[in-house]
C-alpha cells in the first residue's frame, strides 16, 4: 500500500507543479507590481517594491533576454543610433568620458521614432558614485520640446545639470522604460565659459560597465543617493544579464519555499503578516463551519436518499425528488441572503426576545489557557457559526439527496438485491446491509471530493457573514492583489487536494474487496 | 396428468396473470399460465426470450418490483395449501429462501461483491434456522462440499470476484439449497456459462435433485438442456402456455407448430449430409403491446388459416392427449417424415 | 448529418414521450425568445438604467398603504418635479427650458404636451397645494405626537391618589387644542387627492401603447435607483443566455475534442490531456475562476464603460474550467466506443485515424454533448451569480447575479421585489434545464449516476 501511495505522490508531482505554474502565471499576466501599486506609482517606489517583494527576478526566464540586445539603426547623430524595447532595465548602454571636474549640463539627442519611451532614464555616475537618474521623454522629438537647443546643426535636449568631482563621468542608459529607448548621442556641456563640450556618440558607448576599471579616482568611495556604488550597481546589472542561473527565478523560488514548507513569506497588505500566521488563523475558522456542514448534510442526505429509494416511485419519493430539484434551481446566494435576513437581521430589527444568531462576524469558541489546556465556549459557536452551517446544510442537502438517491436506486436494480430478497432478507436488511455497503464507493467519492472545501471554507458564506476564514482571506487577497497569500493558499489547497485523492483510493481498497491498490 | 408422479403437486400454478404498468400503458407479460410441479421432478419452462418465462418464475417468488407489477386477482399459486400470490410480505419472506429457493442467470452479478462467500451462504440460514454461528459455518462448508467446490474451508472466506463463473454458480446453488427447499427455481442457470461448465452444473443439479428430493423448475430457452434434465416441459409463447407434457412426448410428437419449429431449429449432426439446412422460425416474437388478434403465433405459422385470425385457440387436449393451444394441432399425418425419425434419436 | 442521426435516435424518441421534458424545452424556448428580443434591441442597456418611478417601489401584488402613497406623492411633487420645474423657470432661453422639461420624464411618462408657460403655471398651482398639504401633514404629525404625551400625562395625573385639578385642566386644554389641530389636518387627504389630480394633469400617465409599456415597467416595482426591475430582469435574461450559451458551447467543444483525442489516441496525447485535466481540477473551482478573472484585470476587458467586453473574462474563466468535466466523460465514452466492432473494423480497413474519430466516434457522443451542454449552462448561470457577488463577475450592466447581490441592503429593509424577480426568472430557466438534463440522461444514459 505504501508503495502505491508513494507512486501516486510521484505521479502527482507534475500536476502540482502545473497548478503552481498556472496560478502564478495567471497572476503575472499583468505586472503584479503595477497591479499592486497602481499605474501612477513613481519609478523609485516601483523599484524598491519590486525588490522587497522578490519580483526583480523573472517569473521563469527573462523574455527580453531572448529577444536579443540593442539594435542598431542607421539614423540619428553620427549616422546610427541604438534602440531597445522597453523592459525591466537589464539592457544598458554606458558612455564613459574623461573630463575635468566641474559642473556640466547634460544634453541628449535621438532620432524620432514611433513608440519611444516617455521615461527613458539615464543613471549618471561621478566615477563610481551614483548621482542622479534623470528621465527623458523621448516620445517628444528633439527640437520640439521646451528648452531644446541647437548646437552645431543638431538639436539637443538638456536633461540634467550635474557637478562632477572626479575625472570620469559615466552615463548608463537602461531599457527600463515604458517604450522604446533610443541611445544615440550625449553631450556634456561645461557651464563654465570657454571649455569645449564633449560629445559621445553611440559608437563610443560600451555595453557593460566593468567594475575592474573603476575606482582610480578619489571620489570613488563616495556613495550615491540610494547608497549604492557604481560597482554595486554594475555588479547587479552584470549579474542580471549573465550571472543569473536558470533556477534563479520566482517560480523556483516559490517551489523551494513550498517544498521546504517555508510559510514565512509576507502578505503585501499593510499589516505584512506572514503567510503561516494567516493560514493558522483562517483554517480553524473555516473548519468550524465546514466540518459540521459536511457531516450533517452527508448523514441527512443519505438518510433521505434511503427513504426515497425505499419508497421509490411512490408519492413520498416523488415529492422529495421535486423538492431537491426545486431547491437546486435557486441560487446559493438567495439562500444566504434570506437565511441571514430571517435568521438574524429580522429578529434584531423586531427586538425579538430570541436572538440566537449574530448577523455577521466571528468569535473563537476554542481557546487555549496557559499550559496547553483548552476550553470551549459552545455559545459562541451557536451565535456565529450555527446559522451559516444551517444555510450550508440546507443548500447542500438538495444536491446530496439527489446524488445519493441515484446511487441507491442504481443499487436497488442490482442482481444481488434480488438474490438477497430470494433468500428471504427483509427490506431494511437489504437496504442497510447489502445496499449501503455497496453504495459506499460513490458515497466515499462524494464525501472525499468535498473535503478540499473543508479548508477553502464556503467562500460565499464566509464573505457574506464576514467570517475571516480561508475563503474570506482568499477573496480579499485576490481583490487587493495580495499575491503571496493567493499563491500560498492555492499551494496549500492543491496539496490537500492531492492528498485527498490518494486517501480516496486507499479508502476504496478498504471498502471494496475488488479494488486492489496497484 | 403426469405419468412420472401420481402424488399431490408441491406447487400448483393456476391462471397466473402478471401485468406491468409502463410508460406506454399496462402490458400483460404473463397471461393465464397454469402448470404443476410435483415433488422430486424437474419441470422445464421453455420459450424464446421475452415469452414470459422469467416473469412467471419471479411472480412465483414475488420478486417483481411492487410499484409496477399487478398480479391478477384470479391468479393462484398454491404452495403447501396456501395461495402465495396473496400471502403477506412477512409470511412470504419465510417461504422465500427456505421453502422455495431460486438461482439466477448471471452468476457474475448475482452475488454481492462486497461480502464474503461464507457470509452470503450464512444469510439464508440466519433468517430461516435457529442454528448457532458455528453450526451455520459448518453447514455452509458442508454445502460447498456438496456442490463440489474444492477446498471449501478456504473458499468460504473469499470474495465472489475471486471465483470463476462456474464456481459462483455452484455457490449460488449451495446458497439456494442450504435450507433444503421443496422447490428450486432455476432461471437459465447455465446460459451465461461455458458449455463444459454447463454440463457440470446440470449434472450437479440432477444429482442434487436425487439426493435432496427437491423439485426443480428449470427455466431455459435451450431445448438441449431440457432434453438432458427435465421430466416434463411447459412451452410458452408470448406470455401464454401453448403446450405441455412429458419431455419424451414433446420431443417425439410436438403438437403445436411452434414447438415443432423450436425442435427444428436445434442444430443436428448429419443434417448437412442429408442436404438439410438449419431451420429457423421466420419473423419475430410479437410485441406485447400489439399482439395480433387471434392466435399469437399466426404471423410465423406455416399452417395459418382464417380461423387463426378470427379467434384465439384455447388450451385443450390435442390428438396426442396432451394440452395444446392450437386450432389445428399437428398429428401424425401432418408431421413431416424426417421429423419423426430425427426426434426419436434426439430424445 | 450528425444531428439528424441524433434526432432520429431511440433516446430522442424516448425524450419526446417525456411530457415534463417537452414542457421544460418549451420554457427554455420562451426564455430564448426573450433573450433574442433583448439582443435585437427590444430592451437596451439604457432602458435598464432609466428611472421610471421612485426608488424601491413595490410591484403589483402589494397594496399601497396610506403612508407609502403619501410618501410617493411627496416624492413625485417635491423630490422629482420641483427641481426640474424650478430649473425650467430659471432657464434663460427656450432650449434650456425645454431641456429641463425633458429631464422630468420618467420612462414613457413625459410632461403634458402644453406650452412651457402653462406647464409652469400648472406647477405653481400644484406647488401651492403641495405646500399646504405638507404643512397640514406636519401639523398632524406634531399633533399626534403631542397628544400621545399629554394623554399619558393626563392618565397618570388622574391615577394619582390626589390628582392636581389645575394640572388636569391644563392638560385637557392642551389636548383640546391639539385635537382641534388634528381636525384641521383631516383635510389633508382631500388636498392629497387634489395634488394628485394636478400632478396627473401636469405629468400625465400616457395612454395607448406607451401607457401599457409604462405600466408594464412598474409591474415588478423599481430598484434602488428607480429603474424598472422587470426591464432589468429581461435584460439580465439576455446576459444569462449569452454567458450560458457561449461558455457551454465553448466548453463542450473543447472538452469533446480533447476528450475524444485523449480517449482515441491514448498514450502521450492521453497523458498530456489528463495532466491538464487533473491540474485544472485540483484547484478549487471558485479559486480558479477568481484567479482567471484577475488575469484580465487592468486590460481592456476590465472596463465598466464597455460592458460587452467586460463579459470576456467570465467566458474565459468558465470556458477554461468547465471543459474539464466534459473532457473526462467524453474520454471515457470514446475509450468504450473505440473497442466496439465497427470502429475496429474501420481501423482494420485502414481509414485514417482522425477520420475515424470524426466520422465514427464523435457522432456517438452527441448525446453526452447535449447532456453536458445543459449541465454547463446551469453551472454558468449559477457561477455568474456567485462571481458577481464577489465583485468578479458582470460589470456595467444588470445580470441576475448583480440584481441578487445588490439587493442585500433592500432585503434587510424588507424590500424583496428585486431579489425575488431575479430569483424567479433564474429559477424558471435553471429548473427547466435541470429537468431537461435529467430527461436527457434518462433517455440516453439511463445507468448514469449524476
Amino acid at each position: 500500500m505504501w508503495a502505491y501511495v508513494a507512486r501516486k505522490l510521484l505521479y502527482n508531482i507534475p500536476v502540482y507543479l502545473g497548478i503552481l505554474f498556472l496560478v502564478m502565471a495567471a497572476l503575472r499576466v499583468n505586472d503584479p507590481v503595477y497591479a499592486f501599486l497602481g499605474k501612477s506609482a513613481s519609478q523609485d517606489i516601483i523599484d524598491t517594491t519590486r525588490r522587497e517583494m522578490g519580483l526583480e527576478t523573472p517569473f521563469l526566464f527573462d523574455v527580453a533576454f531572448w529577444r536579443g540586445p540593442w539594435k542598431e539603426r542607421d539614423v540619428g547623430h553620427g549616422g546610427s543610433a541604438m534602440v531597445k524595447g522597453g523592459g525591466n532595465g537589464r539592457f544598458k548602454v554606458t558612455w564613459t568620458a574623461a573630463i575635468e571636474p566641474g559642473e556640466y549640463e547634460l544634453l541628449a539627442t535621438w532620432p524620432e521614432m514611433s513608440g519611444a519611451a516617455t521615461d527613458a532614464g539615464i543613471q549618471v555616475f561621478d566615477s563610481a558614485r551614483a548621482t542622479e537618474r534623470p528621465e527623458i521623454d523621448q516620445s517628444i522629438p528633439v527640437g520640439e520640446g521646451e528648452g531644446d537647443v541647437e548646437v552645431g546643426g543638431t538639436s539637443w535636449r538638456q536633461f540634467a545639470t550635474i557637478r562632477f568631482e572626479s575625472r570620469t563621468a559615466r552615463l548608463v542608459m537602461t531599457n527600463k522604460a515604458d517604450g522604446r529607448v533610443i541611445a544615440d548621442a550625449i553631450m556634456l556641456r561645461p557651464t563654465e565659459e570657454g571649455r569645449e563640450p564633449i560629445v559621445l556618440d553611440n559608437a563610443d558607448a560600451g555595453d557593460d560597465p566593468d567594475p575592474a576599471t573603476l575606482g582610480e579616482d578619489p571620489g570613488a568611495e563616495a556613495l550615491g543617493p540610494d547608497g549604492r556604488s557604481f560597482e554595486a550597481v554594475g555588479n547587479e546589472w552584470t549579474a542580471s544579464k549573465f550571472g543569473r542561473s536558470l533556477w534563479d527565478n520566482q517560480y523556483f523560488a516559490f517551489l523551494s519555499r513550498v517544498f521546504t514548507l517555508n510559510f514565512e513569506e509576507r502578505s503585501w497588505r499593510s499589516d505584512k503578516r506572514p503567510l503561516g500566521g494567516i493560514l493558522a488563523n483562517a483554517i480553524p475558522k473555516s473548519l468550524s463551519i465546514t466540518v459540521p456542514t459536511i457531516i450533517l448534510s452527508t448523514i441527512i442526505g443519505i438518510c433521505i436518499a434511503l427513504i426515497s429509494a425505499y419508497f421509490r416511485g411512490r408519492a413520498a419519493d416523488r415529492i422529495l425528488v421535486v423538492i431537491a430539484v426545486f431547491g437546486m434551481s435557486i441560487s446559493y446566494l438567495v439562500y444566504i441572503i434570506f437565511g441571514q435576513y430571517w435568521g438574524a437581521a429580522l429578529p434584531q430589527q423586531n427586538n425579538a426576545t430570541f436572538q440566537p444568531f449574530a448577523i455577521s462576524g466571528y468569535e473563537g469558541w476554542i481557546g487555549f489557557r496557559e499550559g496547553g489546556e483548552f476550553y470551549f465556549t459552545p455559545g459562541m459557536w451557536v451565535q456565529y457559526c450555527l446559522l451559516p452551517v444551517m444555510i450550508g446544510v440546507v443548500v447542500s442537502i438538495g444536491y446530496d439527496t439527489r446524488f445519493y438517491r441515484a446511487v441507491m436506486v442504481e443499487e436497488t436494480n442490482r442482481d444481488y438485491i434480488v438474490t438477497a430478497t430470494a433468500k428471504g432478507a427483509t427490506k431494511p436488511k437489504i437496504m442497510f446491509v447489502h445496499m449501503l455497503k455497496n453504495a459506499m464507493i460513490p458515497v466515499i467519492t462524494r464525501v472525499m471530493s468535498t473535503l478540499p472545501f473543508l479548508i477553502t471554507g464556503s467562500i460565499l458564506l464566509e464573505m457574506y457573514f464576514r467570517i475571516p476564514g480561508m475563503g474570506f482571506e482568499l477573496i480579499n487577497a485576490i481583490n487587493s492583489t495580495d499575491f503571496p497569500v493567493v499563491q500560498g493558499f492555492v499551494a496549500v489547497l492543491a496539496a490537500f487536494f492531492i492528498v485527498t485523492i490518494i486517501l480516496t483510493d486507499v479508502l476504496y481498497a478498504l471498502v471494496d474487496p475488488r479494488v486492489r491498490l496497484s | 396428468m403426469s405419468k412420472t408422479n401420481s402424488g399431490e403437486p408441491v406447487l400448483k400454478v393456476r391462471h397466473l396473470t402478471t401485468r406491468f404498468r409502463t410508460d406506454r400503458g399496462v402490458v400483460t407479460a404473463v397471461d393465464d399460465v397454469s402448470f404443476d410441479v410435483y415433488p422430486g421432478e424437474t419441470v422445464g419452462i421453455v420459450g424464446e426470450s421475452g415469452c414470459g418465462k422469467t416473469v412467471t418464475s419471479k411472480s412465483i417468488m414475488r420478486l417483481l418490483p411492487e410499484q409496477v407489477t399487478i398480479i391478477d386477482e384470479k391468479s393462484e399459486i398454491m404452495f403447501e395449501g396456501e395461495n402465495i400470490a396473496r400471502l403477506s410480505e412477512k409470511r412470504m419472506r419465510e417461504v422465500r429462501g427456505d421453502r422455495i429457493a431460486m438461482i439466477f442467470q448471471e452468476p457474475m452479478t448475482s452475488l454481492n461483491p462486497v461480502f464474503r462467500i461464507g457470509w452470503q451462504l450464512d444469510e439464508a440460514l440466519r433468517y430461516h434456522t435457529k442454528l448457532g454461528r458455528k453450526q451455520r459455518r459448518e453447514r455452509a462448508i458442508e454445502m460447498l462440499k456438496l456442490v463440489d467446490i474444492p477446498n471449501p474451508e478456504k473458499r468460504i472466506d473469499e470474495y465472489p470476484h475471486q471465483l470463476s463463473g462456474g464456481m459462483r454458480q455452484r455457490v449460488m446453488i449451495a446458497m439456494a439449497l442450504c435450507c433444503e427447499p421443496d422447490v428450486l427455481i432455476a432461471d437459465e442457470p447455465t446460459t451465461a456459462l461455458d458449455v463444459t461448465i454447463q454440463a457440470q452444473i446440470l449434472s450437479l443439479m440432477n444429482s442434487l435433485k436425487e439426493k435432496l428430493q427437491t423439485a426443480i423448475m428449470l427455466i431455459t430457452h435451450d431445448l438441449g438442456v431440457v432434453a438432458q434434465v427435465c421430466d416434463r416441459v411447459v412451452v410458452m409463447y408470448a406470455g401464454r402456455v401453448i403446450e405441455s407434457g412429458p419431455v419424451a412426448d414433446i420431443f417425439r410428437r410436438p403438437q403445436h407448430p411452434y414447438t415443432q419449429a423450436l425442435l427444428d431449429s436445434i442444430p443436428k449432426q448429419g443434417n448437412k449430409e442429408r442436404g438439410l439446412r438449419l431451420a429457423t422460425i421466420p419473423g419475430i416474437v410479437p410485441s406485447l403491446w400489439d399482439l395480433p388478434h387471434g392466435c399469437r403465433f399466426q404471423d410465423r405459422c406455416k399452417f395459418k388459416e382464417q380461423r387463426c385470425v378470427d379467434g384465439e385457440p384455447v388450451l385443450e387436449d390435442g390428438p396426442d392427449g396432451r394440452p395444446v393451444r392450437c386450432h389445428f394441432p399437428l398429428d401424425e399425418a401432418r408431421h413431416p417424415q424426417h421429423l419423426a425419425g430425427r426426434h426419436a434419436e434426439g430424445a | 448529418m450528425m444531428l439528424k442521426r441524433f434526432l432520429r435516435s431511440r433516446g430522442m424518441r424516448k425524450l419526446r414521450r417525456n411530457r415534463m421534458a417537452m414542457v421544460a424545452s418549451a420554457v427554455i424556448g420562451l426564455y430564448a425568445l426573450v433573450a433574442l428580443f433583448a439582443l435585437f434591441g427590444g430592451v437596451s442597456l439604457d432602458d435598464t438604467k432609466r428611472r421610471v418611478w421612485r426608488e424601491n417601489t413595490p410591484g403589483f401584488l402589494q397594496p399601497m398603504s396610506k403612508e407609502i402613497a403619501d410618501y410617493t406623492l411627496d416624492w413625485h411633487a417635491d423630490k422629482w418635479l420641483r427641481p426640474k420645474m424650478e430649473a425650467a423657470r430659471r432657464a434663460s432661453d427656450e432650449r434650456s427650458r425645454q431641456f429641463s422639461f425633458d429631464t422630468a420624464a420618467l420612462g414613457q411618462r413625459t410632461l403634458a404636451d402644453l406650452p412651457g408657460d402653462e406647464l409652469i403655471a400648472l406647477w405653481d398651482e400644484a406647488a401651492g397645494i403641495y405646500d399646504e398639504w405638507r404643512e397640514l401633514q406636519d401639523t398632524a404629525d406634531e399633533a399626534n405626537e403631542e397628544l400621545e404625551f399629554f394623554r399619558i400625562d393626563l392618565d397618570a395625573e388622574r391615577a394619582k391618589d390626589a390628582p392636581d385639578q389645575d394640572m388636569i385642566e391644563e392638560l385637557e386644554g392642551e389636548i383640546e387644542y391639539y385635537e382641534g389641530q388634528l381636525e384641521q389636518a383631516a383635510r389633508a387627504p382631500e388636498l392629497a387627492a387634489d395634488l394628485r389630480a394636478k400632478l396627473l394633469e401636469l405629468h400625465p400617465v400616457p395612454t395607448g401603447v406607451p401607457g401599457m409599456v409604462y405600466r408594464a415597467k412598474l409591474w415588478f416595482g423599481t430598484d434602488s435607483k428607480g429603474a424598472s426591475i422587470i426591464i432589468k430582469g429581461l435584460y439580465a435574461t439576455k446576459i444569462a443566455f449569452q454567458i450560458g450559451f457561449v461558455t457551454a458551447v465553448g466548453a463542450v467543444l473543447i472538452g469533446t475534442l480533447l476528450g475524444a483525442a485523449a480517449g482515441f489516441f491514448g498514450r502521450f496525447v492521453d497523458e498530456a490531456v489528463m495532466w491538464i485535466v487533473s491540474t485544472l481540477s485540483s484547484i478549487p473551482y471558485l479559486v480558479l475562476l477568481a484567479v482567471l478573472v484577475v488575469m484580465f484585470r487592468g486590460s481592456i476587458f476590465d472596463n465598466e464603460a464597455r460592458p460587452a467586453l467586460a463579459l470576456v473574462p467570465l467566458y474565459a474563466a468558465f470556458g477554461m474550467t468547465f471543459w474539464v468535466g466534459t473532457c473526462r466523460v467524453i474520454r471515457g465514452e470514446v475509450m468504450k466506443i473505440k473497442e466496439l466492432e465497427y470502429v475496429q473494423a474501420a481501423t482494420a480497413i485502414g481509414f485514417a485515424r482522425p477520420y475515424i474519430v470524426l466520422r465514427h466516434v464523435v457522432p456517438n457522443t452527441v448525446h453526452l454533448m447535449f447532456i453536458n451542454f445543459s449541465l454547463l449552462f446551469i453551472a454558468a448561470i449559477k457561477g455568474e451569480v456567485i462571481l458577481s457577488f464577489l465583485g468578479l463577475g458582470v460589470k456595467g450592466q444588470p445580470s441576475w447575479g448583480i440584481m441578487i447581490a445588490h439587493s442585500k441592503d433592500q432585503v434587510s429593509s424588507g424590500f424583496f421585489w428585486e431579489i425575488l424577480t431575479a430569483t424567479a426568472l433564474m429559477f424558471g430557466l435553471v429548473l427547466a434545464f435541470n429537468i431537461l438534463s435529467d430527461a436527457l440522461q434518462d433517455a440516453f444514459d439511463p445507468k448514469h449516476v449524476s
